[in-house]
């Protein structure tokens, strides 16, 4: 609860006012008196009950990225009670991972409002809501104003931010682009992997081995690429940032020009595969990853087959065995 | 800025103004600064440019530089000069309002004029502006909350259409309650710091130290004087006396013991004139309004006193006074006993008349009374006398010079008012030997049934006649009946005359007393409840125990005691969960007969899978009806609490989705 600016003035003039009203004993001054203090009296009470009882919950209308604009389903209810809550705010603490405000009118006791709004997250990971947002409101007048963390159940994944990365990547996106035809060229029978398509799967194979089994074709080694992200204590951490945002539209990009991505870090593996919940998955990868001090890299040798981009924070990294092999490699510090 | 802010804005400027101008305490000289801050807001209104900086900080310098000359140099009195300032900063800042903050400023500078104003009157319409300002500071408050959070926000809250009417009459009732409580309750000092009043009193009010038999110009003022409420109630001649005059010196009375006064001493809450209070006494309460004299009005022979003043003063002649001349209204309840004898106090002055006029008053009088032996009779001779003889009138000359008024009017001009009946008596007893004194004061007074007091004016100011007659001062009043033909106040001004009453006496008279009396009064309540509970739970035990024993006692309350908790466990859990599910079944039942009258086939058969199914080919919307259905699944056999008030709400949409 704080006393505005406007609020002070007010305090002022009826603490003047009731010092008059002492002096003279004139009871016409006692009445102007206690009309400016019932109506600060009412102010300090309407802007404290007027916030009780009121439930936020939230729902992402979109996947949401740092930085950018994205819409959140927002519903307010009010527990039974005797009175309304008018005009109240919800708005994140400046400091804050969220840019978010929204305005209620009204809300009646015992209703409840959905709203869609924008919102921007300033940055990537696991949002916890609880005291995320602030309630806020001065109803009815403009001496008072009262503020609470609005305890929100629930968690936000919050993705890195998607950049446009085409001016450097672009010549290299573009000789992966092989529309699939229908016509396959026929190269080996494999194991099926997460993420292959299935409708490639060889059913007698499978049948014979047990296993699922699929039929590789030879042009589909040239839209499959291999991301390699290292996660090692990198020397700055801004670029550690700013490397995940790379990899993550990096990803974006290759998925949306047809390929078949592989994501691989030292802590985890997420197969080739294509598609929104493909790239999905390796953003819930990324927005969560966190830089290792000491890790004992576990990645095969044999994966850095095929075509792949490696993208390291520093030569420390235990990935860098994988430099040679990869077509591209971006250091952090360098994007 | 919105239409209605601005507009709202300028009436709450005019309103504190008008109730400055309405005291009648400014200098009409800045009266026109009134229609200049009215062109001020027209403007406003119709969104014409503001005045520009440099000439509204030229003004603001003038107006200051206005105020020091005039606090100064023309009158002298800050608070007036402060008024005055208010009118020249509301004209200029009505030039001034640009942003949406700015009107703050003329709500304070409104608040101020209301301050000041209410040094200078105490009518009742001050209360009704304070209502009116409550009402439109509210309003304007309100707006300009959703002003600000709109530009704190950057988002657009338009004020129309918000249903804001039930807000702001909540509002302006809440506030006025809570100012009422804050009103009683808010502590008082018995007596004022520094400063005086700037309240004036009523001039001329009918007596006075002098009676100088000059002018009739009083009779007619109806002013209010003073109101009055009799406990018990009793019907007239009312006499409310005031001074009392011994001394004529050939032209005017005078009270020659008024040095003589000396402090009466406060018992308690009062004043005790006499003890013990007899108890048939008459108690007045009385409201005078600020009057010209420091004299106090009762009724005939006062027993006691209750007033809110630290000294009171009396004089030989039992003339009471307050230590200073009332500037504000008095509040003062006496108790008098008809019964008592008065103290009786013979002084040689009740005797004295110039001797001129002995020379010639005594024959005279000597030769009227002649043949009537007791005093008693021949006052009541000349009282008599005097009424018949003589013409009432309020018009009279002037006596020639070196003729004394009293003969001029008995010899010559044979009609007078009541000083002059009265003056002629007194030394006309004297004249024969008898003491006797002039009183001023009031008599009668209208009797307004609403409300049953009594409302005394100006023009009720009266003189009689006090004789010592066997030992007590006798009231003669040789004044004719004079019946005026006046017409009856129509209803409206009694009733209006009853809430000023109730104004005066509650608001402005208000005081550290009454709050007292309010706390021993809730006191006393409470503690009457107390006992009535007390009594009737141990009339209620020796009952139960004379016709069960204690054991039985004991028994039945641990009855009891189960009872309720019984009851409790019983409401919460089965009650409440049953009317929950038989409130939402209801509802469904009311959706079949809805979609039954519509043509469906649906029976008490017809499964909610069916009524689903029919409401979708009856148009209901998808959504709303598989969550209605949900809901009384979950209700009806899930025992799952529903909040019935949504549940309602889906309903009602349902239904209108239908039509």
């Amino acid at each position: 609860m704080k006393i505005t600016r406007e609020g002070f003035r007010l305090v002022l003039a009826t603490s003047l006012i009731g010092l008059a009203s002492l002096n003279t004993g004139n009871n016409l001054m006692y009445l102007i008196l206690s009309v400016m203090l019932s109506i600060f009296f009412l102010s300090l009470l309407i802007t404290y009950v007027n916030l009780r009882g009121i439930r936020i919950e939230i729902e992402p209308s979109d996947d949401l990225f740092a930085g950018k604009t994205s819409r959140i389903k927002l519903r307010y209810s009010k527990k039974k009670s005797f009175l309304s809550s008018r005009s109240f705010s919800i708005s994140a603490p400046p400091k804050g991972p969220l840019r978010i405000v929204d305005y209620v009118d009204i809300l009646k006791p015992g209703g409840s409002i959905e709203k869609t709004i924008n919102v921007t997250p300033l940055k990537r990971g696991m949002l916890s809501l609880k005291d995320t947002l602030i309630l806020k409101t001065g109803f009815p007048f403009i001496f008072t104003e009262n503020s609470i963390r609005q305890d929100v159940k629930g968690t936000l994944l919050i993705y890195p931010a998607l950049k446009d990365i085409d001016l450097l990547m672009d010549p290299f996106i573009s000789e992966g682009k092989r529309p699939f035809t229908g016509e396959r060229d026929f190269q080996k029978i494999r194991q099926y992997r997460y993420g292959d398509d299935r409708r490639f799967i060889h059913w007698k194979a499978t049948a014979k081995t047990g296993e699922l089994m699929i039929k590789e074709s030879a042009t589909e080694e040239t839209i499959r690429i291999t991301v390699f992200f290292d996660n090692f204590r990198p020397p700055q951490e801004e670029a550690f940032e700013e490397s995940i945002s790379f990899a993550a539209s990096l990803s974006a990009r290759f998925i949306e020009a047809g390929y078949y991505v592989r994501f691989i870090t030292c802590l985890k593996t997420i197969p080739f595969g294509t598609g929104m919940e493909h790239l999905r998955k390796i953003l819930d990868h990324l927005a969560i990853i966190s830089y290792a001090d000491d890790f004992s890299c576990l990645i095969d040798e044999g994966e850095s087959a095929g075509r792949s981009i490696l993208i390291l924070q520093s030569d420390a990294s235990p990935l860098v065995r994988f430099r040679e092999s990869s077509e591209r490699v971006f250091y952090a510090s360098e994007i | 800025m919105p239409q209605r802010y601005k507009v709202l804005t300028g009436l709450i400027a005019i309103s504190g103004s008008l109730t400055l101008i309405f005291t009648g305490e400014l200098n009409p000289v800045y009266y026109p600064f009134l229609f200049l801050m009215i062109y001020g807001y027209i403007r406003l209104i119709k969104n014409r440019p503001q005045g520009s900086r440099f000439v509204i900080g030229l003004s603001s310098i003038a107006g200051l530089f206005i105020f020091f000359i005039d606090v100064f140099i023309i009158t002298g009195d800050y608070l007036v000069s402060v008024g005055h300032l208010s009118l020249v900063f509301h004209a200029i800042k009505s030039f001034d309002i640009k942003e949406p903050y700015d009107p703050l400023q003329v709500y304070f500078m409104s608040l101020l004029q209301l301050v000041v104003a209410s040094e200078f009157t105490t009518q009742m319409l001050f209360g009704a502006i304070i209502i009116l300002f409550i009402f439109l500071f509210i309003f304007v408050m309100i707006m300009a909350h959703y002003i600000k959070t709109s530009l704190q926000l950057g988002i657009s809250i338009p004020l129309e259409g918000r249903g804001l009417k039930n807000a702001l009459v909540l509002l302006v009732i809440t506030t006025v309650i809570l100012s009422t409580i804050f009103f009683i309750s808010l502590p008082r000092l018995r007596y004022g710091l520094w400063g005086k009043s700037h309240i004036k009193g009523i001039k001329n009010a009918g007596f006075s130290e002098r009676m100088d038999l000059s002018s009739g110009e009083l009779k007619l003022d109806p002013t209010v004087v003073m109101r009055v409420e009799l406990r018990p109630f009793k019907k007239g001649p009312y006499y409310w006396r005031g001074m009392t005059l011994d001394y004529f010196d050939g032209q005017a009375w005078s009270n020659s013991f008024i040095e003589t006064r000396w402090s009466l001493k406060k018992t308690g809450e009062e004043f005790l004139l006499r003890t013990p209070i007899p108890e048939d006494s008459v108690e007045q309460d009385i409201l005078l309004e600020p009057v010209d004299s420091d004299v106090l009005f009762l009724m005939d022979r006062p027993v006691s006193i209750n007033i809110t003043a630290h000294r009171m003063e009396r004089d030989f002649s039992d003339t009471l006074y307050l230590p200073r001349k009332g500037a504000r209204r008095i509040h003062y309840v006496v108790k008098s006993s008809p019964r008592l004898l008065p103290e009786v106090k013979f002084h040689p002055r009740y005797l004295q008349i110039p001797a001129s006029l002995k020379k010639t008053l005594q024959p005279f009088t000597e030769r009227l009374v002649s043949g009537i032996k007791t005093d008693k009779e021949k006052a009541l001779f000349i009282e008599s006398f005097l009424k018949k003889n003589y013409t009432y009138s309020l018009t009279v000359t002037e006596p020639p010079s070196g003729v004394d008024p009293v003969s001029y009017f008995l010899f010559e001009e044979k009609k007078g008012y009541c000083e002059h009946y009265a003056s002629a008596m007194v030394l006309m007893l004297r004249s024969i030997g008898i003491p006797a004194r002039v009183i001023t004061g009031f008599s009668g007074g209208q009797i307004n049934n609403i409300g049953n007091y009594i409302i005394v004016r100006q023009k009720d100011a009266h003189s009689w006649v006090e004789a010592l007659i066997d030992g007590s001062w006798s009231r003669f009043d040789p004044t004719p009946l004079v019946i005026t033909p006046e017409p009856e106040p129509p209803g409206i001004f009694l009733y209006l005359d009853y809430l000023k009453l109730q104004w005066q006496r509650y608001v402005v008279s208000f005081s550290r007393e009454d709050q007292i009396k309010i706390v021993k009064g809730l006191k006393t309540s409470t503690e009457k409840i107390k006992i009535k509970i007390e009594d009737s739970i141990i009339s209620a035990t020796r009952a139960m125990r004379n016709a069960m024993g204690i054991v039985s006692i004991a028994f039945l309350f641990m009855i009891i005691i189960s009872a309720v908790i019984l009851s409790f466990l019983f409401f919460k859990i089965i009650i409440s969960k049953r009317s929950s599910h038989r409130e939402v079944s209801f509802y469904y039942v009311k959706l079949k007969r809805l979609l039954k009258e519509r043509g469906f086939s649906i029976g008490d058969s017809s499964t909610p899978l069916d009524v689903f199914n029919y409401g979708l080919r009856s148009g209901l919307p998808e959504e709303e009806l598989e969550e209605f259905i949900e809901l009384y699944l979950s209700a009806r056999f899930g025992e799952k609490k529903t909040d019935l008030k949504y549940y309602k709400g889906l309903f009602s949409r349902l239904k209108r989705a239908q039509r």
